[in-house]
């Protein structure tokens, strides 16, 4: 079913619309909260309550297309449960986002900032470009996106840092400083 | 969370979709290589001569980055002596393609139990709670209700039976502070051990896989299966134990769904080859939709088989399969690029 069918039935309040979604969409949606959350069981609630926070969105909102609204809803569902979880925990795991803030400036507007990491992404090499993501936007660890792309540990931490460092210079290319 | 990780975070979660769609398409294995059109024109000339002809005909244009359609990556697809196939509007056109509705993992809200409270009892302790959701489950006829208690610990009750098939004693509250130094995985074992036997008597016939510790959850998961020659039965258990000792989760998926079943003889009597031989033929026909797909040999490893339920209660193979397999694009500067496609294809053979 295309997405254009599947938010009508959100707009005519049909439960078909939360079928249709999961049967296009729930599997990437569970690898996204389960990649952030590492545990299926968490990542099954996530799940569930990204469709509830699409069944609450839509109307009024009309997303085209509805992979990635649904996909940020639930990447935002499971960082905001990761930061519940880890919240007062002394030496816990943090979000990855934490290793990018250092090479972030203080005074930078999300627009901004979004803009510039678009910018900055499009122009890495391949392999580099989707360990960035894998890392920073799905949350996968080192050993995860090793195993998924066939590559060493060891080289994806290499290749992070560099990208890290390259996006640090490039950021204050384009005027911000960190 | 600071004002400034939250910038980066949600900046982060702007960027461009197309850019996270291709950081999850990519696949363990994808060699890939660009080499120079000449060479590479050379070397399939000398090889395959006629072949080369075909190559440069299918492969003259790039295709779009996935190179297949995104949503079959994520398809899942089901045999039962044909091929059924679930999710992917891609093969609507074949005749045989049917929707079975096996995917029942879909929560709704029950009218009839909507704003409705009710008393759980588990390990001897009352709970008030509310009802949140229904939860089918998948590859099996259960249909889970939801429920939160004040305290914050949710429930998976079954609707047949009344009991709680999982329970998350910490879904909407705060654990308990775990600052000193972990328990050992040994003594988290002992614990998830004792406390599921509680609940199912003796875990013989289950073997546990523990899953490496959640730094971020502070616990300890563990994963108790059955495994019969090589397939697994859905009834499964898990349990989850924090650093300092305090059970966090459990469940009871499945249990005793198969108590009326030989399941050793099933088992025993279930031809695998031919089901890998029907599986494996339409894997083939999958891939030569694809446009740039040139022939090669298809790489089929089948990864997990699952003795489970269909929606309509019976007895079920659910087998999946992770296949790759060779092709080439050219880019628009002329260049010819070799790559690996990568699916993952389930199937379900009823087995009554």
């Amino acid at each position: 079913m295309t997405d254009e069918k599947i938010v009508e039935l959100f707009f005519a309040r049909s439960e078909d619309a939360i079928k249709e979604s999961e049967k296009a969409y729930g599997p990437y949606l569970q690898y996204i909260a389960r990649s952030i959350l590492k545990s299926d069981e968490d990542a099954n609630e996530i799940v569930n309550d990204t469709y509830l926070k699409a069944w609450n969105s839509i109307p009024p909102l009309k997303p085209s297309p509805l992979k990635p609204f649904l996909g940020r809803i639930t990447r935002q569902l499971a960082i905001n449960r990761l930061e519940y979880l880890s919240a007062g925990k002394r030496g816990g795991e943090t979000l990855p986002i934490d290793e990018l803030a250092d090479v972030i400036p203080d005074e930078v507007s999300e627009n901004d900032l979004k803009d510039a990491f678009d910018r900055f992404l499009r122009k890495e090499p391949t392999l580099s470009r989707r360990i960035f993501i894998l890392r920073y936007w799905y949350g996968l660890n080192a050993d995860e996106i090793a195993k998924k792309l066939g590559v060493r540990g060891s080289r994806v931490n290499g290749i992070l840092f560099r990208a890290r460092k390259r996006l640090r210079e490039a950021l204050e290319k384009e005027g911000f400083h960190v | 969370m600071t004002n400034k990780r939250i910038t980066v975070s949600n900046a982060i979660s702007g960027i461009g979709f197309d850019l996270v769609e291709d950081a999850y398409e990519a696949k363990t294995d994808t060699r890939k290589k660009t080499l120079a059109l000449a060479s590479l024109a050379a070397a399939v000339f000398l090889i395959l001569s006629v072949g080369a002809l075909l190559i440069f005909h299918r492969a003259d244009k790039k295709p779009d980055v996935p190179p297949v359609d995104g949503t079959e990556e994520t398809a899942t697809e089901y045999t039962y002596m044909k091929t059924y196939l679930i999710g992917n509007s891609q093969s609507g056109s074949e005749g045989e393609i049917e929707r079975k509705g096996f995917y029942q993992y879909l929560q709704y809200e029950d009218p009839d139990l909507k704003g409705t409270s009710r008393t759980i009892t588990f390990d001897g302790k009352d709970y008030v709670c509310k009802y949140q959701v229904t939860v089918p489950q998948i590859k099996l006829t259960i249909v889970r209700d939801r429920y939160i208690s004040e305290e914050g610990c949710s429930f998976l009750v079954d609707r047949q039976t009344g009991k709680p098939t999982s329970v998350n004693f910490y879904y909407g509250a705060p654990r308990p502070e775990s600052t000193g130094t972990p328990i050992s995985e040994e003594e988290a074992r002992r614990l998830a051990d004792a406390a599921l036997e509680k609940h199912v008597g003796s875990l013989q016939g289950y073997s546990c896989s523990g899953l490496s510790g959640s730094a971020s959850y502070r616990s300890y998961s563990f994963h108790y299966g059955k495994l019969i020659r090589g397939i697994e039965l859905y009834e499964c258990l898990s349990a989850s134990v924090s650093f300092s000792g305090e059970i966090v989760s459990m469940s009871f998926a499945a249990k005793g769904a198969f108590d009326s079943y030989d399941v050793e003889k099933i088992i025993s009597e279930l031809d695998l080859e031919e089901i890998d031989a029907a599986c494996a033929q339409k894997i083939q026909g999958y891939f030569k939709q694809i446009p740039s797909y040139i022939g090669n040999e298809i790489r089929k490893e089948c990864t997990e088989r699952t003795l489970a339920f269909s929606p309509d209660g019976k007895l079920c193979l659910f087998s999946q399969y992770d296949c790759q397999a060779d092709f080439t694009y050219t880019e628009d500067d002329g260049t010819v690029v070799a790559d690996t496609i990568g699916r993952a294809y389930e199937f379900v053979t009823y087995l009554e």
